[in-house]
């Protein structure tokens, strides 16, 4: 599991799968063709923000929640699958009602401008940089 | 383990969005067959339900133009639009087929035509 850490992105790889390891994720589900953890997620850069999104079908805002602490993002949430009454299933491939993860981010986040939108079952966070994280210049005396 | 998913880096192509299967639950009462559909980022205007002879398919659209602008830094699922398709048995009731959409979640109800439902026959 350890590969060389050449680059900051190999090292992040790294821990990110070391985090989700211990955490463990539901061991028992189906072998899937696609990342174990629920939900998927992808992490995007621009100059300031780090910006996640998850693929949360189903869930409203309330079935969410979003805890942050230095460079540690926490994501948990329950949804209701409601089927009718009686019903008998068929097949069940839609990922099960609850999930919590942490996901470590490359750096330290300002937490009072941190924005999360929940869309059609997508949710997107916008992470910004925090000003201790930022490179300073230092000027010579 | 996945690598980095370089290719979203800016190359100034266009390249028409993958398709991929939507995780399906199906499930089933005596007098209809329901299907849920997790599609992520799609509304009622992204998602078109065809059916043509028995085969019933769903499509969902999703707008990728919001990630282009931004570097890709790790990448557990891509993003495309869905495509499903169904063969139905003759027990359904295709005129009274409904669909709705809530929070990227596709519901298709496919109520069974009533004769051929189960009936129970009373033995004298």
């Amino acid at each position: 599991m350890f590969k060389n850490f050449n680059t900051a992105i190999d090292t992040f790889f790294s821990l990110q799968q070391a985090i989700e390891n211990t955490l463990g994720s539901n061991e028992f589900e189906p072998n899937r063709a696609c990342h174990k953890t629920y939900p998927s997620i992808n992490i995007f850069q621009d100059a300031d923000n780090t910006v996640v999104t998850a693929e949360l079908a189903g869930f409203k805002k309330d079935d969410i929640k979003i805890e942050v602490k230095d460079n540690l993002l926490n994501l948990s949430g329950e949804r209701d699958l409601d089927y009718p009454e009686g019903a008998s299933v068929h097949r069940l491939e839609r990922s099960r009602k609850v999930f919590n993860r942490t996901i470590k981010l490359p750096y330290r986040v300002e937490v009072d401008q941190i924005k999360a939108e929940l869309k059609n079952g997508v949710l997107m966070m916008t992470l910004p940089k925090s000003e201790s994280e930022k490179p300073r210049e230092i000027k010579i005396a | 383990m996945t690598s980095p998913n370089n290719n979203m880096q800016q190359t100034g192509i266009t390249k028409p969005l993958k398709q991929y299967a939507p995780p399906t639950d199906i499930v089933k009462t005596d007098e209809a067959l329901f299907l849920y559909m997790d599609m992520p980022g799609v509304d009622k205007d992204d998602v078109q339900v065809k059916l043509e002879k028995n085969i019933l398919e769903v499509t969902g659209s999703v707008d990728s133009e919001r990630y282009s602008q931004w570097k890709s830094l790790y990448s557990e699922y891509k993003v495309g639009n869905f495509l499903k398709r169904f063969e139905l048995s003759s027990e359904i009731d295709q005129e009274k087929i409904e669909a709705k959409v809530n929070a990227g979640v596709v519901t298709v109800v496919l109520p069974k035509i009533p004769e051929k439902q189960a009936k129970i026959i009373t033995v004298n």
